[in-house]
């Protein structure tokens, strides 16, 4: 044969070993069989919680850790829900009542927090929407609404909020016409709070995953834990997601998309992230998602993002202290802060302009 | 270097680039899909077979239609259909939940690319 023929096919065969030596190495399987999950219902959502059990934990050790961690979030739900008797419904009962509210112990710790992140959102994340939250019917897990409220109901409620005292840790009201709503920051203090047990519990490898929100710790074996990112309007059904973070370490990624909760009327689509300022469900954008290594901040943070809308929503990060932060339009367009581009994924077809 | 070299090289980037650009999606496919009702494991379906499931909830019958490699709420006792507009799942890690019925889906594979949480 010639000699240079000879090489050509030498090189071809190289080049082929080489190419299959690429796809092996792509669809290498993770390690799965370390890897414990359990899965229960809490909080109006499906709570996931994966564990990467190191060399001497067993599943036993998990299964006994989520024995502990059910109740706890049973008991977590009963304090924070406004439909239940607890803690909180208790302090709205006194503010329906027009009395002042005196605030249990055990809820001064997220009273605080959420004072504090009312502030640095400027108002745009704000638990004090309850009353708002109750007219548009988000608080009805059997049924939504099903046509937005009077003009007239909202004017009423925003005056009444307008009106009431910043809420305060130790005691609040009277402030006629005002009811509390933790839902925009209870999840992600559960969330942290399940972590914790864990942690306490010897576990160092974590993903609890709360009906989309995620808080993780540690790797999946030699692996990070990979986070898909939905995509609010998906271009194609194989394709639903926007793209891809894998974690560094203790991380919680959180996103507020306006296409779950929702319902139409009359061809408008009215969801249950609403602006504080209008009363009305936020425009603008149609998810916003945050990264950073607090739950309860997240939780917060996506809100206020997606309330602070396509104009705001990068000064509203700043405020917060949030580095890392995406959303997408209603245009479709996508943008991100410097910081979590770098890192993200994307899809094919989704292009991501950096806001610095 | 011959010509044919060069052409054979370039031939072989091609084909690496377009494959994975062809291939390359993030999130694995799912196989299977477990069904819970209130938190207990009732079904895993595999989602290679076409057809209906009808699960009893704690309010009445979810139907789940499953289509190769994907699945989805059809119907379900609640009124807000939250998740009826998850659409269809497709992803291995995705997940949903009918709460009132407290039906909940979720979605296993491990192929390329899976993840671990679907973030919504």
């Amino acid at each position: 044969m010639d000699e240079r023929l000879k090489q050509f096919f030498k090189r071809a065969a190289w080049g082929v070993a080489l190419a299959l030596l690429f796809v092996w190495l792509a669809q290498r399987q993770p390690e799965h069989d370390q890897v414990v999950i359990e899965e229960f219902l809490g909080l109006g959502t499906l709570i996931n919680v994966s564990v990467y059990l190191e060399s001497g934990q067993t599943e036993d050790q998990f299964d006994a850790a989520m024995h502990d961690i059910r109740p706890m979030i049973a008991a977590y739900q009963q304090r924070w829900s406004v439909i239940t008797d607890g803690g909180l419904s208790a302090v709205n009962q006194a503010l329906a009542k027009g009395e002042a509210a005196r605030i249990d112990a055990e809820l001064h710790p997220l009273f605080a927090r959420a004072a504090a992140l009312s502030t640095a959102s400027r108002g745009l994340f704000d638990v004090r929407v309850g009353g708002l939250v109750d007219l548009w019917g988000w608080n009805r897990q059997e049924a939504f609404g099903t046509q937005p409220p009077d003009d007239e109901a909202i004017a009423a409620t925003l005056a009444a909020i307008a009106a009431a005292p910043a809420l305060d840790a130790a005691h609040y009201g009277p402030a006629p016409g005002v009811q509390l709503n933790f839902g925009g920051i209870a999840k992600g203090d559960a969330a942290g709070k399940i972590g914790a047990s864990l942690r306490a519990a010897g576990f160092e490898h974590y993903l609890v995953n709360m009906g989309g929100d995620v808080v993780a710790r540690g790797r999946k074996g030699d692996g990070p834990w990979r986070i898909g990112v939905r995509h609010p309007r998906p271009p194609r059904a194989e394709q639903p997601l926007m793209g891809i973070v894998t974690t560094r370490g203790d991380e919680t990624i959180f996103t507020s998309g306006d296409y779950e909760r929702y319902f139409e009327f009359e061809g408008q689509r009215y969801h249950h992230l609403i602006d504080p300022r209008s009363g009305r469900p936020a425009r603008g954008l149609t998810s916003a998602t945050v990264i950073t290594s607090d739950p309860v901040l997240a939780d917060a943070a996506s809100t206020a993002l997606f309330v602070a809308g396509p104009d705001g929503w990068r000064d509203t990060a700043r405020a917060m202290g949030i580095d890392q932060a995406m959303v997408m339009g209603a245009d479709g367009r996508v943008q991100a802060t410097q910081a979590f581009a770098d890192r993200f994924q994307a899809s094919t077809g989704v292009a991501v302009t950096v806001l610095p | 270097m011959s010509l044919a070299d060069r052409l054979l090289v370039m031939v072989l980037f091609g084909v690496v680039g377009l494959s994975f650009a062809a291939f390359w999606t993030p999130g694995g496919p799912a196989t299977e899909a477990e069904i819970r009702v209130g938190g207990e494991l009732v079904a895993t379906l595999d989602l290679s077979h076409p057809g209906e499931h009808h699960i009893e909830g704690h309010q009445g019958i979810s139907v789940l239609r499953v289509e190769p490699g994907r699945l989805r709420f059809v119907e379900s006792p609640c009124r807000n259909r939250v998740c009826i507009h998850r659409g269809w799942l497709n992803t291995a890690g995705d997940s949903s939940a009918c709460l009132p019925n407290r039906v909940s889906v979720s979605l296993r594979g491990s192929g390329a690319g899976a993840v671990d949480a679907v973030n919504h």
